[in-house]
C-alpha cells in the first residue's frame, strides 16, 4: 500500500482549533503519509512584515493518534461544516471545527487508515531522516556483550550463551542471554520446551551486595498430565549453589495458576523443585490494564464530576490498586534478594508468558536494588535489557491507547509499559533525590513507547527487529536521548547518587494519582513547574558556587603561600644585609 | 481542680516548667532554651500520676510491637520505649478520646486517640491498669473549666520573671484599626464604637467597621433582626476597585419578618462600592437547611425586600455534618488496607467533597469582588462557615493574606475577634458532656485544609509551608497558649488571657525560618483563581497522617531546597567574603613589592587590625561585603605580618558541603530523634545536622557547640602574636 493513497485530501482551508495544545484558533490543515499539520492562519499585515516569518505549526504523528470522530456540528444543518475530534495516545485532545462536512469526514477516514497502518515498514521511523549527529549509537550502546563483560567483574557464575541464535530456541528472546555457567546449551533447549513460547530460565539481575540474583522465564508446561523436564529441574537447582533454598515468584493468584495447568501451564510442583519456596503475588494481567486505564482517563477528563463520582472513579478503576499490586511483587522481590540474611538467594519471577508482568516485575525490582539503574544511561539499559530485548510485544500492546474502546481495540492491547513507568514515578515520588532523571522522561518514554520517529519500540522482539531490518533503517531513541542537548532537559538537580536499595511505602495514601501524565493537558502546570524549576534553580545555583569557593580557596592558599615566601626572602634578605 | 491529689498550682507551674524546658520540643518544640537534651528521670518528678511498665505499642500498619513504659504526668502522657528507640510525648489537651477494649491474653487493648490525628494503640497488660488509665485520661484530657487548661500553667522557658510580675510582654494585641488602615479603606467607611461594651453584641469585637452612611439608630435597629446581634459589618475592602466582604448572622425573617433598619443597612452596604450597584448575598448553606431554619423564625433574606441584591446559595454542611465526615476520613486513613477500599473510605467521608465546597463558595466569593461586587456573607450564626469562606476569599484576593503576619492578622480577625468558637469547636473545656460534644466540629481545621489546597494550587505565592499550618492546628487544639482559648474577644478580656498566658503567634516567630516557604516568590501573584474541579482536591496527607513515619516520604524536596536556599544564602556570603581577601592579599603583595622595590623593608611587630577583621568575619558571614568594604582603609598602616599566616579563617569558615539529608534519622549532638516532617539544620562550619537546640543561631550564621567552642579562643591577638619574629 502507498501512504499517498490514504490521503484524500491534502490540504483544508478555514479550519478552526477549538481544544487542543494551542490557544483556539483559524487555520488549515495539511495532510501527509505520517503527519497531521495545522498552520495557524497568518493576517496579511503580518505576512506583509516578514514573509520568511516561521509560522508555529502544530505537527501531529498519525500514529500517535488514537480514535478519530467526525460529527456534524448541527445534524439538522450539514452545511455548518463538521467537528474532527483527536483523541491521542498521549491523552491529548483536538477538536477542529471544518468548514465543509465532506472534507472533515474526509481528512477523519485519511488519520483512520493511516493511524492504523498494519505493515511496520510504512511506520515513520522507516521514513525520518536523523537531523542530528549521532554520538553514542542507542542501537550498539547496550549490547549483550558488554552487559555481560560488566557482569563478569562481579562474579563468574554466568556464562553467554549464543543457543537462541537465529531465533531457534525462543522466538522472543534475543539471540545472546545470560545463563547459569555450568548449564550446557542442550538443557537450556530442554528447558525451553518445558516452558511457555520457549522462554526458558535466563538471568534478568544480579545483586553484588548479597550475591543473589533474579532471573526469568514463562510458566513451565505442567499440565494436568503433571510433566517434568529433569533439564529444567537441574537449571534451577544449579542456582541454588550455597543457598539453601530459593524462591519461585508467581505473579499470578494461586487460582489463576491453577487453571493455567488445566490448559497445559501451571507452576513448579513443590515434589520437583523441593528446595523452592513458592510464593504467588498476583500483579494484575495485562488484559484488565487496558479496561482500567481507559477507566482512569475517562474519569480525568471529566471535569464536571462531582467529588464523589470522581473519587469513586479514581477509587474503583483499578489502575491504582494495579500500581500498589505490582510495587508489591516488585518489593517482594527485592527483599527476598537483598534482605535474606547476608546469604544469597536466587529468585525465579515468571506469571504465564512471561511477556508482561514477569517483566514489570523483574524491571522493577531491579530499578528498587540497583542504584545504576536510576541513572538515565542505567535506566535506557535497564528499558532496552529488560523490556525491548526481552520481547515485551511493544508494537502489539502499544498499538492503541486508552481512548480506544470496544471494537476498535484489538484483542493485544494492554499499557503494561505505562504502569512501569507509573510504577517507577511512584518511587520517584517517594525519593525524588534518588533518580538521575525527572519525571518528564518518563513521560517523553511513554509517549515514544505509543508513537515515535524512532525505531527503538517498533516490532514486538528482537526477532522482527531483525527481519524487518529495524536496527539498520531506523534510528534508535537512545541516540537521540544521548545527545547532550536533549539529556540537559531530563536531568534532575536534586540527584545525589543512592547506592542503597529503595523500599517504597505501598500503603494506599503512599500510591497517588500521576497528575502530571493524567491531568496533563487538563490543568494549568505553569505554577508547579515554576516551584520546581525554582528548586531546581536554587540547587544549579549551590554546586555553582561551591566549585566556584573551592577555586577560590585554592587561589588564597597559594596567595598566602606566596605571601609567606616573599615574606621569609625579604627576611633573609634583610639577615643578609645587617651580616654585611 | 479536677485531680486534687496533684500538686498545689505553684508547684506546678515550676514543674512544668521544668519538664517543658528538657525534653518536650519533640512534639511542640516549645523549647527556645539551648540545653541540649538530657535524660531527665521522670520518676523523681513529683507531678508523675500514673506510670505503667510493660507496655506494648502498636503500630498499625506492620502490627509489630514496641515495649516501653507509659507515664502520666499532670500536664502529658509520655511513651518512652525501652530501648529508647521511640518517645511520644502528648500533651493532654490534644488528646480527644481514650477507649479501652476487653482483656485478651495479650493484655487490654487502649486507644489514644489525638486531636493532632496521631492514635496510639497500646495494649496494657493488667486489667486494672489499663481502667486507671482510661479513668484518668478521660479526666485530664477534659477539663471541665476553661482555667484548668494547660495554658494557664505553662510557663515559656525565661519567661517565669515576666508571669510573676502579671505581665507577659509578647502579647501583641491585634489592631483592627491597623489592619483596615492597611486595606486603605475609604471614607465611605467608619470605625464605630457603640459596642465599645460588648453591650449589642458579645460575640463581635468592640469596634466595628461600617458604612459611614448608617446611623447607629440602623445599626441598633440591624442588631435587633439578626440572629445574636450578629450585624453586617465590613472586613474586607479591595483597594483595587473598593468592593467589600461583610459578615453578618442570619436574618430573623421567619416566614415573613423584615426590618426596615437592616434594608437600610444593606442598602448603604451596596452603595458605599459607588461602581457598582449591585450586591451578592451569600448564604453558605445549603437551601433546604435555610428554610428549616424559617421555622424557627430565623432563615434568609427576601430578595424583594432589599434593592440591587442577588442572592446565592451554597452546599456548606453544618459543623455536626463536619464532625462525622473527618471522623470517616480519619477511620478510612487509619483502616484500609487496600487502594480500592481507601478511596472508597474517602468518598464516603465526604471530606473532599466539603473541601471543595468551601474553596467553591470562596473562589466565587473572590471572583465578584475582583470583579468590583460587593459580598454579604453569612450562614447561620455567622461564625463557622463564614469565617471559612471569607477567610479564604481574601486568602485569593490579597496577597498579603499569604504571608506569615498577614494570615495572622487574618486568624486573628475573621476568626477570633469575631467569634469562632474555639474553646468549643476544638472541645477545650466543657468535660465529658454530651452537650460539649456536640459543639466540638474541625471547622478550623477544615479551613487549614482548603488553604492547603490552594498553596498545593499555587506553590509560589504563599510565605509559609505546609509545616507552618500543621503547627498552628495542632496549637489551636493543644491548650499550651491562651491564643485560641475562650469563645469570643470578651470571653478572652474576661479570662485576662494576655496576662497568664503565652501568645502563640510569639512563639511561631521564635521559629520563622521552619515555616518559609522555598518557592515563595513575593509580589509575583496578585488575586488567585482556583481550580474547583474534583481533581484538584486532594487528600492531605501530611496532616491526617503525619505520624505514620512510612507513608510521608522519604526525600522531601521542600527540604532539600530550604536546606539548599540556606546553602547558597551562606555560600554566597562565604565567596564575597573570599573574593574580598583574595583582593586584599594581591593588594597588599603589590604593594609591598613596589615598598621592596624602593628599598623600604618593612618592618616587624605590632597587632594588625585586618586580622581582626578576618576573625570577626566568621562570625559575621552575612554582614561580610560591608564588613570588608569598611576594612578597606586600614592597609596604609597595615604590618605585613599578617600575610604570614597560612591560617586563613576564612578557609575554614564555612563548609562548602553540606552533609547530605538522606539517611539522617537524628541530631548529631543530642540524637533526638527527627520525625518526618521536622526541619533538619545544619551547622555553617562544619556542615553537619542537628536539632534547633543543639544550635547556636544569630541573625548571620547557625554554630554547632563544637563549631561555636573553636572559633572563640581564636581570638585575633592569639593568632597574630604567633607571627612575630
Amino acid at each position: 500500500m502507498e501512504l499517498a493513497e490514504a490521503i484524500e485530501r491534502s490540504r483544508v482551508n478555514d479550519v478552526f482549533l477549538r481544544k487542543g495544545p494551542r490557544t483556539p484558533q483559524p487555520g488549515s490543515l495539511a495532510l501527509t503519509g505520517h503527519h497531521l499539520i495545522f498552520s495557524p492562519a497568518v493576517d496579511a499585515a503580518t505576512a506583509a512584515r516578514s514573509p520568511n516569518a516561521h509560522v508555529d505549526e502544530l505537527w501531529l504523528l498519525h500514529s500517535a493518534v488514537d480514535r478519530v470522530a467526525s460529527e456534524a456540528i448541527s445534524r439538522d444543518n450539514p452545511s455548518k461544516g463538521g467537528l474532527l475530534t483527536l483523541k491521542c495516545k498521549n491523552f491529548m485532545m483536538c477538536v477542529f471545527e471544518i468548514s465543509k462536512l465532506d472534507d472533515c469526514e474526509a481528512v477523519a477516514r485519511s488519520i483512520e487508515t493511516l493511524s492504523n497502518l498494519n505493515d511496520v515498514r510504512l511506520e515513520y521511523p522507516f521514513f525520518y531522516r536523523c537531523s542530528f549527529t549521532v554520538l553514542d549509537d542507542g542501537w550498539t550502546a547496550f549490547d549483550a556483550e558488554q552487559e555481560f563483560a560488566r557482569l563478569q567483574v562481579r562474579s563468574d557464575a554466568w556464562r553467554l550463551s549464543f543457543v537462541n541464535k537465529d531465533f531457534r530456541v525462543c522466538p522472543s528472546y534475543p539471540e545472546a542471554v545470560i545463563v547459569p555457567k555450568g548449564i550446557g546449551d542442550d538443557y537450556l533447549r530442554s528447558s525451553a520446551s518445558f516452558r511457555e513460547d520457549g522462554r526458558f530460565p535466563v538471568l534478568s539481575y544480579y545483586h553484588r551486595d548479597t550475591r543473589s540474583s533474579i532471573l526469568r522465564c514463562s510458566q513451565p508446561l505442567v499440565g494436568p498430565n503433571g510433566r517434568r523436564s529433569k533439564e529444567d529441574e537441574a537449571i534451577l537447582n544449579s542456582l541454588l549453589g550455597a543457598a539453601a533454598k530459593g524462591y519461585i515468584i508467581d505473579t499470578r493468584s494461586l487460582n489463576a495458576a491453577n487453571s493455567a495447568r488445566s490448559r497445559g501451564g501451571g507452576s513448579e510442583p513443590k515434589q520437583n523443585y523441593s528446595r523452592w519456596s513458592y510464593v504467588h503475588r498476583p500483579v494484575p494481567r495485562w488484559k484488565e490494564l487496558h479496561d482500567a486505564l481507559s477507566k482512569l482517563v475517562e474519569a480525568c477528563n471529566d471535569s464536571s464530576a462531582s467529588s464523589d463520582r470522581w473519587l469513586s472513579k479514581l477509587g474503583g478503576c483499578g489502575w491504582l490498586q494495579a500500581v500498589a499490586d505490582t510495587l508489591t511483587c516488585a518489593c517482594v522481590v527485592a527483599q527476598c534478594v537483598d534482605r535474606e540474611g547476608e546469604t544469597e538467594v536466587p529468585v525465579i519471577v515468571h506469571g504465564a508468558e512471561g511477556t508482561d508482568s514477569t517483566l514489570l516485575v523483574t524491571s522493577l525490582s531491579t530499578l528498587l536494588l540497583d542504584a545504576d539503574a536510576r541513572t538515565v544511561r542505567g535506566f535506557e539499559g535497564l528499558i532496552e535489557r529488560e523490556w525491548i530485548a526481552a520481547g515485551h510485544p511493544f508494537w502489539l500492546r502499544c498499538a492503541h491507547g486508552a481512548y480506544a474502546t470496544g471494537a476498535i481495540t484489538g484483542p493485544f492491547e494492554a499499557p503494561t509499559f505505562l504502569l512501569f513507568l507509573d510504577c517507577v514515578w511512584q518511587v520517584y515520588q517517594q525519593f525524588p533525590c534518588s533518580f538521575e532523571f525527572t519525571e518528564e522522561f518518563l513521560i517523553f518514554l511513554f509517549e515514544h513507547a505509543y508513537a515515535s520517529e524512532f525505531g527503538s519500540f517498533l516490532g514486538n522482539c528482537e526477532k522482527e527487529k531483525a527481519e524487518y531490518g529495524i536496527k539498520k533503517s531506523t534510528v534508535s531513541l537512545w541516540s537521540f536521548v544521548n545527545n547532550p542537548d536533549v539529556l540537559q532537559k531530563f536531568f534532575n538537580a536534586l540527584y545525589e547518587p543512592n547506592e542503597s536499595p529503595l523500599w517504597p511505602c505501598v500503603a494506599p495514601q503512599s500510591i497517588m494519582l500521576w497528575e502530571r501524565l493524567f491531568l496533563r493537558w487538563q490543568r494549568d502546570w505553569t505554577h508547579a513547574d515554576g516551584a520546581q524549576a525554582t528548586v531546581m534553580q536554587w540547587k544549579s545555583r549551590e554546586k555553582e558556587l561551591q566549585s566556584k569557593v573551592l577555586v577560590m580557596r585554592r587561589q588564597l592558599v597559594e596567595l598566602s603561600k606566596e605571601a609567606q615566601l616573599y615574606q621569609q626572602t625579604q627576611l633573609i634578605n634583610s639577615l643578609q644585609v645587617s651580616d654585611h | 481542680m479536677a485531680y486534687s491529689t496533684f500538686p498545689a498550682y505553684t508547684e506546678d507551674i515550676t514543674v512544668a516548667g521544668a519538664l517543658l524546658a528538657d525534653r518536650i520540643g519533640r512534639l511542640f518544640e516549645s523549647v527556645a532554651g539551648k540545653a541540649p537534651l538530657k535524660r531527665i528521670d521522670l520518676e523523681s518528678l513529683p507531678n508523675l500520676t500514673i506510670k505503667v511498665e510493660k507496655v506494648q505499642l502498636i503500630d498499625r500498619f506492620t502490627n509489630r510491637s514496641l515495649v516501653g513504659t507509659l507515664y502520666v504526668t499532670t500536664t502529658h502522657v509520655i511513651f518512652i520505649a525501652d530501648d529508647h528507640s521511640k518517645e511520644i510525648w502528648v500533651l493532654h489537651g490534644l488528646i480527644g478520646s481514650v477507649e479501652r477494649g476487653s482483656m485478651t491474653a495479650a493484655g487490654c487493648p487502649l486507644t489514644i486517640t489525638c486531636k493532632n490525628f496521631l492514635i496510639l494503640s497500646l495494649k496494657i497488660a493488667r486489667d486494672r491498669d489499663c481502667q486507671d488509665l482510661l479513668e484518668t485520661l478521660q479526666m485530664c484530657s477534659r477539663p471541665v473549666n476553661v482555667e484548668e487548661v494547660f495554658a494557664f500553667s505553662y510557663v515559656r522557658p525565661g519567661a517565669e520573671k515576666d508571669l510573676s510580675a502579671g505581665t507577659s510582654s509578647e502579647w501583641t494585641a491585634i489592631d483592627l484599626d491597623a489592619e483596615f488602615r492597611r486595606q486603605g479603606v475609604d471614607n465611605k467607611w467608619k470605625m464605630v464604637d457603640f459596642n465599645g461594651e460588648y453591650q449589642y453584641c458579645d460575640t463581635y469585637p468592640r469596634r466595628l467597621m461600617v458604612p459611614s452612611a448608617a446611623s447607629t439608630q440602623t445599626l441598633i435597629g440591624s442588631c435587633q433582626f439578626r440572629s445574636r446581634a450578629r450585624l453586617p459589618v465590613l472586613t474586607y475592602w479591595h483597594r483595587a476597585n473598593s468592593a467589600a466582604i461583610c459578615r453578618c448572622a442570619q436574618p430573623l425573617t421567619g416566614f415573613s419578618a423584615r426590618c426596615v433598619e437592616d434594608e437600610q443597612l444593606m442598602d448603604h452596604i451596596a452603595k458605599a462600592n459607588a461602581h457598582c450597584g449591585v450586591l451578592h448575598l451569600v448564604d453558605t448553606r445549603p437551601r433546604v437547611n435555610a428554610m428549616v431554619n424559617k421555622v424557627q423564625g430565623k432563615g434568609f433574606e427576601d430578595e424583594r425586600n432589599y434593592t440591587n441584591m442577588r442572592f446565592h446559595f451554597f452546599d456548606i454542611d453544618n459543623i455536626h455534618v463536619m464532625r462525622g465526615s473527618l471522623q470517616k476520613l480519619v477511620d478510612a486513613c487509619h483502616r484500609m488496607r487496600t487502594v480500592t477500599e481507601f478511596w472508597k473510605g474517602v468518598e464516603s467521608s465526604g471530606w473532599l467533597r466539603h473541601v471543595r465546597e468551601v474553596l467553591k463558595c470562596a473562589g466565587f466569593l473572590s471572583d465578584s469582588v475582583a470583579r468590583g461586587i460587593s459580598c454579604v456573607v453569612h450562614c447561620s450564626d455567622g461564625w463557622d462557615r463564614t469565617a471559612q469562606t471569607i477567610s479564604v476569599a481574601q486568602l485569593l484576593l490579597d496577597p498579603y493574606f499569604r504571608t506569615i503576619d498577614g494570615f495572622r492578622t487574618l486568624v486573628e480577625k475573621d476568626w477570633l475577634a469575631f467569634g469562632h468558637k474555639f474553646l468549643d469547636r476544638c472541645g477545650h473545656a466543657g468535660g465529658a458532656s454530651e452537650e460539649a460534644s456536640k459543639e466540638f466540629s474541625p471547622v478550623f481545621t477544615q479551613f487549614l485544609d482548603v488553604v492547603w489546597q490552594v498553596m498545593c494550587q499555587y506553590p509560589r505565592a504563599f510565605e509559609f509551608h505546609e509545616r507552618f499550618l500543621i503547627e498552628v492546628h495542632d496549637h489551636s487544639h493543644s491548650g499550651q497558649f491562651g491564643t485560641f482559648l475562650g469563645n469570643c474577644d470578651k470571653d478572652r478580656m474576661d479570662l485576662r488571657l494576655t496576662t497568664r498566658t503565652e501568645c502563640l503567634w510569639a512563639h511561631l516567630d521564635r521559629k520563622r525560618d521552619d515555616y518559609l516557604n522555598p518557592t515563595y516568590q513575593p509580589g509575583k501573584f496578585s488575586v488567585l483563581v482556583p481550580d474547583t474541579r474534583a481533581q484538584a482536591i486532594h487528600f492531605w496527607r501530611s496532616m491526617y497522617n503525619r505520624f505514620d513515619d512510612g507513608i510521608i516520604p522519604r526525600e522531601s524536596i521542600d527540604q532539600v531546597a530550604i536546606v539548599t536556599l540556606e546553602h547558597v544564602g551562606v555560600l554566597e556570603a562565604h565567596h564575597t567574603a573570599l573574593q574580598a581577601r583574595i583582593a586584599e592579599l594581591k593588594a597588599a603583595m603589590g604593594r609591598r613589592a613596589s615598598l621592596a622595590d624602593s628599598g623600604h623593608s618593612s618592618g616587624g611587630g605590632g597587632v594588625i587590625s585586618s586580622a581582626v577583621g578576618d576573625n570577626n568575619q566568621t562570625a559575621t558571614l552575612g554582614k561580610s561585603s560591608s564588613c570588608w568594604d569598611a576594612e578597606s582603609g586600614v592597609y596604609d598602616t597595615t604590618n605585613s605580618n599578617s600575610l604570614l599566616m597560612l591560617d586563613e579563617p576564612e578557609l575554614s569558615a564555612v563548609a562548602v558541603r553540606w552533609r547530605s539529608l538522606r539517611g539522617v534519622v537524628d541530631c548529631q549532638a543530642c540524637a533526638a530523634h527527627f520525625g518526618a516532617t521536622d526541619r533538619r539544620l545544619h551547622c555553617y562550619r562544619c556542615g553537619s545536622i542537628f536539632c534547633r537546640r543543639c544550635l547556636e543561631t544569630n541573625a548571620d550564621a547557625r554554630l554547632c557547640k563544637n563549631c561555636a567552642d573553636e572559633i572563640r579562643p581564636t581570638s585575633p591577638l592569639v593568632t597574630s602574636t604567633v607571627v612575630v619574629p
